[in-house]
C-alpha cells in the first residue's frame, strides 16, 4: 500500500514513525559496541557530582526572600525523614499529613497501586482526614498527554502544577486545620518528572511567573498574590522508600525469601531531573536509584540484577496508544525477555504507571513472534501490601493484571483461587451496596458539584 | 519537520546521559510543539489516533478511563486482559477508595476542578492548538466545555439560593 508521505516507500532511515521504521540489522558485534559505551556509563554511578549542576532549591528559597513566591513548607509535623540525591544533596521526605496526588493511569488500569498504598497507610496507623486525604479536587498532570502528543505547552503544563499544588496546600481548611497541612505526595512518575521540570521553568524565568500569575488569579489560586511552590518534589515511592523498615518489622507476614525479584526503575524518576532521585549505598551499592529495590531488599526478597535495567519499557506516551507494535516489541525483547532468561526471576516491580502497564499488558502478544516469555508485573507496594497479608483481590486489586500474578501469589503461599472465590463473593455485596472502604468517603468530596 | 520527531519515546536517557547536560528529548518535545503551532500535515497524520485521549483529557483532566481501556479496544493484549469477569461498574465499586468508583474518568473530577481546567487550556494557547490540528475535534471539546461550564454556573446559582434560605 503507498504511503501519503512517502509514495514510492522508500527507506528513510533506521527509526521514524509507522512504515518508516526499520530495524538496524546490525551484526552481533556491532550491536555491542553501540551499547559499550552506554553499558559502561550506567552499570556504575560515573556521572559527575554536580561540578556544573544548580541546585533549583536555593533559587526557590531566594525567590520566597524577596517576597516572590510562598514555599510550601515539610515541617515536623509531616514527620520528614532525610535521604540523598544523585549528587549527594539532601531531600526531606514527609511521611505523614500527605495529599494524594493520583495517577491517571493507575487509577484508570492498575488500581491496586494506589489500594495498595492507602491500605499500607492504614495498617502503620494513619489516620484518613489527618495523615492523609484523597480528594476529588485535582487534575492528572496533563504531561503524559503533552510528551505523546506534543499538545499543551510550559505555560500550561505550569499552571495546572500551580493550581493541583494550590489545592494541596489549601485542602485541609474544610477540616479544620491550618493551610500547608497536606503535603502533596505525587503517585505518578511522569507527573514526577514533570513537576520537577515545571518548578525549575517557574523558578529561573520571572515571564513564565508573570504569566502563570495571571491564569492562578483568575482562578482565585494565589496566596496573598503569590504562587505557591511547595519544598519538594515528592514522588510516592520515596514514601515507601524512606518507611520500607517499618512496613517490613511492623507489617510483614509472609516470608519472600524464595522470590527472585527484577525491578524496572522508571526513566521519569531517575532520568528526568535525574539530581532529584535517591541513591543509597545500601541499594545496590548505590549505582542504581534506590527506590523499588530498598523496598524488595527489606522485605528478604532476592533482588536479582540484569543487564538492560537501565532501558526503558517502551511505553513511549504516544506509542504505547498508536504505535504499539513499538511498545511491545521494546519492552520483550528489552526487559521481559530478559528478565527471564538472564535472571530466572519470579516478578518485576515497577515504581511507575506507564511501566506497569506496558510490561503487564504486552506478553501475551509475543506469541505471534513465538517469544513466549512471561513473568508478573506489579508495583513495589502491591508486593509489599501483599507480604503483608494484603488481599489479592479487594486491596490489590490483581484482577486487573494481565501477566500471570496469580503464580506470585501461589509462591507466596496463599491460594489464588480461595481468594478468587472470595472477592466474586464480595462482588455480591457490592451488587447490594455492601462496599468496604479504605477510609470514610465522604472526605474525599471537596464540594458538592 | 520531520515525522522522526515523533519517534522518541521522551524516556529522556539522552538527558540524563548528555556529557554537555543538553535534554535532546526536551527539544523534540519542542520541535512537536512547532509541528503543531503550524499545523503540519505530518504532525496531523501522527495524531490522528491520539484524538480519543485528547478528547478524554482535555474535557476530563484525566488521560484515560476504565471505559477505554476494554479488550474490544487493545486486542493485542490478550484474552486474559483482566482476571475477574463482570460488569465493569460492579468492578469499579468494589474498588475500596471513593474517587475510584468511576468508568468514564480514572477518578472522581470535581466540576469546579474540570471548569478551572477549562480555564487553562483556554488561557494557555491549548484550545487553540487543538484548533489547529482537528477541527472536528475541536469544535466536540468546544461543546462540551460550554455544557460543562452551564452546568457548573447552574451548581453556583442553586448554592446561592440555598445560602439565601439559610
Amino acid at each position: 500500500m503507498s504511503n501519503p508521505t512517502n509514495p514510492t516507500n522508500e527507506p528513510r532511515g533506521i527509526a521514524g514513525h509507522g512504515a518508516f521504521f526499520q530495524p538496524t540489522n546490525l551484526p552481533p558485534e556491532q550491536a555491542e559496541r553501540a551499547t559499550e559505551w552506554v553499558r559502561k556509563h550506567v552499570d556504575r554511578r560515573a556521572i559527575d557530582l554536580g561540578s556544573r549542576m544548580d541546585d533549583v532549591r536555593e533559587h526557590m528559597w531566594a525567590l520566597e526572600r524577596e517576597g516572590e513566591i510562598i514555599v510550601h513548607r515539610i515541617t515536623d509535623a509531616h514527620r520528614p525523614r532525610m535521604v540523598k540525591t544523585l549528587f549527594g544533596w539532601d531531600k526531606k521526605i514527609p511521611t505523614a499529613q500527605l495529599w494524594h496526588h493520583k495517577s491517571c493511569g493507575q487509577c484508570g488500569n492498575i488500581p491496586g497501586y494506589p489500594t495498595s498504598l492507602l491500605w499500607t497507610m492504614n495498617e502503620l496507623g494513619m489516620q484518613p482526614g489527618r495523615d492523609y486525604l484523597d480528594e476529588t479536587d485535582q487534575t492528572s498532570c496533563t504531561a503524559w498527554n503533552y510528551h505523546g502528543s506534543g499538545i499543551g505547552n510550559v505555560e500550561s503544563l505550569a499552571a495546572v502544577f500551580l493550581r493541583n499544588f494550590h489545592q494541596a496546600y489549601v485542602s485541609a481548611k474544610r477540616m479544620g486545620h491550618d493551610v500547608g497541612h497536606f503535603f502533596p505526595l505525587v503517585h505518578c512518575g511522569t507527573s514526577f518528572g514533570n513537576y520537577k521540570e515545571v518548578r525549575k521553568y517557574l523558578i529561573e524565568s520571572a515571564e513564565l511567573r508573570e504569566r502563570v500569575k495571571k491564569i492562578l488569579a483568575k482562578l482565585g489560586r494565589l496566596i496573598d498574590g503569590k504562587l505557591v511552590i511547595p519544598e519538594e518534589i515528592v514522588h510516592y515511592s520515596e514514601w515507601v522508600h524512606v518507611m520500607r523498615n517499618d512496613v517490613a518489622s511492623r507489617l510483614q507476614k509472609i516470608d519472600v525469601s524464595n522470590l527472585r525479584v527484577t525491578v524496572h526503575m522508571a526513566c521519569h524518576y531517575n532520568k528526568m531531573v535525574h539530581e532529584d532521585a535517591i541513591y543509597d549505598p545500601e541499594v545496590m551499592g548505590g549505582n542504581r536509584a534506590a527506590t523499588g529495590t530498598g523496598i524488595a531488599q527489606a522485605l528478604g526478597a532476592q533482588v536479582i540484577d540484569y543487564s538492560t535495567w537501565y532501558d526503558c519499557c517502551g511505553f513511549g506516551f504516544r506509542h504505547i496508544i498508536s504505535e504499539r507494535e513499538f511498545t511491545r516489541s521494546f519492552t520483550i525483547d528489552r526487559k521481559i525477555k530478559v528478565a527471564r532468561e538472564e535472571a530466572n526471576a519470579d516478578l518485576m516491580l515497577g515504581i511507575d504507571t506507564g511501566c506497569v502497564t506496558t510490561m503487564d499488558k504486552n506478553q501475551w502478544i509475543g506469541k505471534a513472534h513465538e517469544q513466549q516469555y512471561s513473568l508478573p508485573i506489579m508495583a513495589d507496594i502491591q508486593f509489599a501490601a501483599l507480604a503483608c497479608g494484603a488481599d489479592p483481590f479487594k486491596i490489590v486489586q490483581l484482577q486487573w493484571h494481565a501477566s500471570p500474578c496469580e503464580d506470585v501469589v501461589e509462591k507466596m503461599g496463599i491460594s489464588w483461587a480461595e481468594a478468587k472465590k472470595k472477592f466474586e463473593d464480595y462482588l455480591e455485596q457490592v451488587k447490594a451496596g455492601k462496599i468496604e472502604y479504605l477510609y470514610d468517603p465522604k472526605l474525599a468530596m471537596s464540594m458538592a458539584a | 519537520m520531520q515525522e522522526k520527531i515523533w519517534a522518541c519515546a521522551q524516556c529522556m536517557t539522552c538527558a540524563a546521559r548528555c556529557p554537555f547536560k543538553n535534554s535532546p528529548g526536551g527539544l523534540v518535545a519542542i520541535m512537536r510543539e512547532v509541528a503543531i503551532k503550524h499545523g503540519m500535515q505530518s504532525a496531523k497524520d501522527v495524531l490522528r489516533p491520539f484524538g480519543r485521549v485528547m478528547l478524554k483529557l482535555i474535557t476530563t483532566g484525566n488521560q484515560l478511563s476504565p471505559d477505554m481501556i476494554q479488550p474490544d479496544h487493545f486486542p493485542d493484549w490478550g484474552p486474559n486482559i483482566q482476571k475477574v469477569q463482570g460488569d465493569l461498574k460492579v468492578l469499579r465499586k468494589a474498588i475500596p477508595m471513593k474517587t475510584l468508583q468511576t468508568t468514564d474518568t480514572a477518578w472522581e473530577v470535581s466540576l469546579k476542578t474540570s471548569v478551572e481546567m477549562y480555564t487553562i487550556w483556554e488561557m494557555t494557547g491549548v484550545l487553540k492548538q487543538l484548533e489547529t490540528m482537528d477541527e472536528n475535534l475541536y469544535d466536540v471539546i468546544e461543546d462540551f466545555i460550554d455544557e460543562k461550564r452551564e452546568e457548573y454556573d447552574d451548581w453556583l446559582d442553586a448554592h446561592a439560593d440555598e445560602k439565601e434560605d439559610a
